[in-house]
């Protein structure tokens, strides 16, 4: 096979088979390296996250795939231009000031019109101190109920957007409530208090922002519609939508 | 000048006995295989025992020792073998098998024409005992490999040690008789250099008696036979020959027996 | 939805609880899928087979070959026809390959995934048997180290080891694409990027197969002691070579067809657009066509010059029963001419029921010619005095391929089961279950 061993007498015939073989294992060679060089170098250059996003757009049902400000109840219906990825969206500021017909029974739970909600399913209200109340919403409680044992900040700690921001225990489940905002917290409350956490904002709750938000919830009871195919929060991916506090729906369908 | 080794077989003579396959099995440490069949033996030689077919008075039997033909011209079974472990041996014509470098595929066997070449179906074993009367010259071939007639490969280096030590270029072609001819009490089996003009082997393979077994396949074996017999050398192609189940290959017998 | 015809004997329930898909997040989003315990309970008796398979297996390869039926005589026995006849079964794969990546035949397209698993199953259960089928398997790698440009089976196992690697590599984007697996984005990215030079590896897949394809039918062509196998041919390839090859991928389609048609029996779900199996057809019927014709004219050939001139006169073939003349006939007319015919005639190509019988009777040629070639070629005698030799393969062997049987069900049942084999389907490509 190599120049070299022991015995092997090299023909016209030999170099002719192994030079075509050497060159096929090469070139299956060179594709997989190739194929691994541009994943690394797609995670260093940020494409990785916007391929995940696209292929998991691509995912979703039909019904599914339709533009967040139709879902709002802004338009009656619209095609993107843009594929739904919204963070790049030269329009986005147009139909977000337009009001929006909220479809806010669904499921049978309440979703209060003077609050501001994130997906995960915590609901913002801001107060005339500047500061804003964070609370969970109607979903999160009645998948909840009455948790086993919280764990919020210390007053004066800071919680970052997305990350979690305080810990429920329920049933042996450990679920984590991710912020929906960045700032200091001011005070904390509890399942008692209706709210959870006074917060400071660093920014103003409506300014608009792209980021990656999921709820997690391991080892959760078969029974949440979340672990389901219907609910379009379960892969844990960014979604269409990005995820800043917006009085909307979720779509559980 | 490089010899080119082969043999002439008299059929007139061969009586059948034996004495060769026993030689052959013992010289070259064939093992003793007691669950082995007809088709599943190691035989690197085999007496074959054939007839004309016929009944009654007119029946004719003869005994043809069948053993690799050492084919020169475009060897099938050096063609074919994946990893080179058979070669033709420049120096003696000898087809060589190297037991070490077969992988067992078996493909060897598909190609040769003659069925010269056994499998090692099982472990080598010998009844307890027996192993001390092994050849120590000829390495024990492991399960999963070919293997067949190397013209007693061993004699040959043997005779060729023994040439060195005298300080001689060439072998005495005395000190090198493989087994089977060593032991074939009517000397059917004769052995010589086919390349050498003055070689009594090499002018009887010559003789008008003289055939190869499916010479028109064009490998040109080493192997000669000899027969009297019109009907022993009808046998040396396929398309003459005789097959027994059918009437029609019968009667074409006939018109070769006769025609 | 595609989806919609459910009877009681189907296997897939649309609106099952998920108490019996524990498995669901694995699962396909919007793939109907049967229950675990049912799907286990498909799984069952193919893993019982492939179990007794990997034992018999394992007895060859402790014992030694003697516990097949093989002998001295018939060196080659039921392993090599089966190995040969799977290979030429998954020439499918690296067709379809070529056809839509290189042809850039896009409407075939959803049996591309089909296609690359069955070539899998194939390959390997093929490379599997050939591990249990020499006598030391360990030194298999003694071909790549002292390779003999000569003999065809050195280009075979060449061009096998290489087109196994690169069916993996087809393979493994479909297992990427699994819902679970996908959520690692090192594995989503990775296959995006793979499945973007999926058009390299069908290339050299296409030359490869054609390379063994070839060289398998090569393997005969060459046995100048064999005469019944025996063919001239162009330059050092036999005609067998070429034979092989066309055989190979006129019958890959229909086995393609076969697959897809039995998967969609067992789930009851129609998974691929009405027409593709006619187009399946179609290229198949052509394509077998074509070899009839080759194949009629090497017949020929051989019969008359070939065989006679290295002294077996043509007769001499064919006086043992079971493998009379009648052999001749339905391979290339019954197996041949007949499917060829009823995969391009529109009246009959328009029936699935036609085109799926044409396309097993295609099958059928195709193995009934590795069978011939590779057991008739061995009991037939060569020595004047040599007998017509019988042979019956014994349990271990039959137990052996059993198991690789068995290991393609399971594969293509878990790939089914987990994996997105087959995109949805258009509405205009539906039809009513049963047609």
């Amino acid at each position: 096979m190599f120049p070299g061993i022991d015995g092997f007498h090299w023909t016209v015939a030999h170099i002719l088979f192994l030079s075509l073989f050497f060159a096929v294992a090469l070139t299956i060679a060179a594709t997989v390296i190739s194929a691994a060089w541009r994943t690394a170098r797609d995670f260093r250059t940020h494409r990785a996250t916007e391929l995940c996003w696209n292929s998991d757009f691509a995912d979703l049902p039909q019904s599914d795939r339709r533009c967040r400000h139709e879902l709002a109840g802004r338009v009656i219906s619209r095609t993107c231009d843009n594929a739904f990825d919204c963070r790049h969206c030269n329009q986005y500021s147009q139909f977000a000031v337009l009001p929006a017909r909220a479809m806010m029974h669904d499921l049978g739970l309440h979703y209060p019109q003077d609050r501001l909600y994130h997906r995960g399913h915590t609901w913002v209200h801001a107060e005339e101190d500047g500061t804003v109340t964070i609370g969970l919403d109607e979903l999160a409680h009645h998948l909840i109920g009455n948790p086993d044992s919280v764990n919020l900040p210390e007053p004066g700690s800071e919680i970052e957007l997305n990350q979690t921001a305080w810990r429920m225990t329920k049933n042996g489940n450990h679920i984590q409530v991710r912020a929906p905002l960045e700032g200091t917290v001011v005070a904390i409350g509890g399942p008692k208090d209706g709210w959870y956490l006074k917060l400071r904002p660093r920014l103003d709750p409506e300014t608009p922002r792209p980021c990656v938000t999921f709820f997690v919830v391991r080892k959760f009871t078969a029974g949440c519609p979340a672990n389901s195919s219907a609910c379009s929060y379960n892969s844990g991916r960014s979604m269409p939508r990005p995820a800043w506090p917006m009085e909307e729906p979720f779509s559980l369908t | 000048m490089s010899a080119r080794y082969g043999m002439v077989i008299d059929l007139d003579r061969c009586t059948g006995c034996g004495s060769c396959m026993i030689a052959c099995a013992a010289d070259n440490n064939v093992p003793v295989l007691p669950k082995a069949t007809a088709r599943t033996g190691l035989t690197p030689l085999l007496v074959r025992k054939v007839s004309n077919a016929l009944e009654g008075t007119a029946r004719r039997e003869a005994f043809i020792p069948i053993m690799c033909m050492h084919c020169e011209h475009e060897t099938p079974c050096v063609t074919v073998c994946p990893q080179q472990a058979v070669e033709v041996d420049k120096a003696t014509g000898i087809v060589m098998q190297m037991p070490q470098r077969c992988l067992g595929c078996r493909y060897c066997m598909t190609a040769c024409p003659y069925h010269a070449r056994y499998f090692n179906w099982w472990d080598p074993a010998w009844p307890a005992g027996m192993e001390k009367s092994l050849n120590p010259g000829v390495a024990v071939r492991m399960r999963g490999v070919v293997e067949k007639c190397n013209m007693c490969h061993a004699r040959l280096h043997s005779a060729q040690e023994k040439a060195a030590a005298l300080g001689k270029r060439e072998i005495d072609p005395a000190d090198y008789v493989p087994a089977c001819v060593e032991a074939c009490p009517t000397a059917a089996i004769r052995f010589g250099n086919l390349a050498d003009k003055n070689d009594p082997v090499s002018q009887e393979a010559h003789s008008p008696n003289a055939f190869r077994f499916l010479a028109r396949l064009g490998t040109e074996p080493k192997l000669y036979y000899k027969s009297s017999e019109a009907w022993v050398r009808a046998l040396a192609e396929s398309a003459s020959g005789p097959v027994p189940e059918n009437k029609s290959s019968e009667k074409k017998l006939a018109e070769v027996q006769h025609g | 939805m595609a989806s919609t015809a459910l009877t009681g004997s189907s296997l897939t329930d649309g609106n099952l609880s998920d108490k019996n898909l524990p498995d669901k997040k694995w699962i396909p989003r919007d793939a109907n899928r049967t229950s675990l315990p049912r799907f286990l309970l498909w799984l069952a008796p193919w893993a019982a087979l492939l179990a007794l398979g990997i034992y018999a297996a394992g007895l060859c390869l402790y014992y030694g070959l003697n516990q097949t039926n093989m002998d001295n005589r018939f060196a080659f026995g039921l392993w090599i026809f089966l190995d040969l006849g799977v290979i030429a079964l998954g020439a499918g794969a690296f067709f379809t390959g070529f056809l839509v990546y290189i042809l850039k035949r896009a409407e075939l397209r959803p049996i591309l995934n089909t296609a690359v698993v069955v070539g899998f199953i194939c390959y390997s259960g093929a490379v599997g048997i050939l591990g249990i089928d020499v006598g030391q398997p360990l030194r298999f790698w003694f071909t790549f180290w002292h390779p003999n440009t000569h003999s065809m089976l050195t280009e075979v196992t060449f061009c096998i080891s290489c087109y196994l690697v690169v069916l993996c590599l087809e393979y493994i984007p479909i297992l990427l694409r699994n819902r679970q697996l996908r959520k690692l984005p090192s594995f989503l990215v990775f296959e995006h990027q793979l499945h973007k030079l999926v058009p390299v590896l069908a290339g050299v897949g296409t030359l490869l197969s054609f390379f063994h394809q070839g060289s398998l039918g090569g393997l005969y062509g060459v046995l100048r002691g064999r005469p019944f196998a025996f063919r001239q041919g162009i330059f050092i390839w036999p005609s067998t070579f070429f034979l092989f090859i066309l055989s190979a991928i006129a019958t890959g389609p229909s086995f393609l067809m076969l697959v897809t048609a039995a998967v969609e029996r067992v789930t009851n779900k129609q998974l691929v657009p009405r027409d593709l199996f006619r187009r399946l057809g179609f290229i198949s019927g052509v394509l077998l066509g074509v070899y009839v014709a080759a194949k009629s004219i090497d017949t020929l050939i051989w019969l008359n010059i070939t065989s006679p001139s290295a002294g077996f006169a043509a007769w001499q073939y064919y006086i043992y029963k079971p493998f009379g003349t009648p052999i001749l006939f339905v391979e290339i007319v019954l197996f041949g001419l007949l499917p060829a015919f009823l995969l391009t005639y529109h009246r009959t190509a328009a029936h699935r029921g036609w085109l799926l019988s044409a396309a097993a009777l295609a099958c059928c040629g195709v193995l009934l010619n590795r069978f011939v070639l590779t057991v008739q070629t061995l009991a037939l005698p060569t020595l004047a005095f040599d007998e017509f030799l019988h042979y019956t393969p014994s349990w271990q062997e039959v137990a052996s391929f059993g198991g690789v049987l068995a290991w393609g069900v399971i594969v293509y049942s878990l790939s089914y089961r987990y994996l997105p084999m087959f995109a949805p389907l258009k509405g205009e490509d539906t039809h009513v279950s049963g047609d």
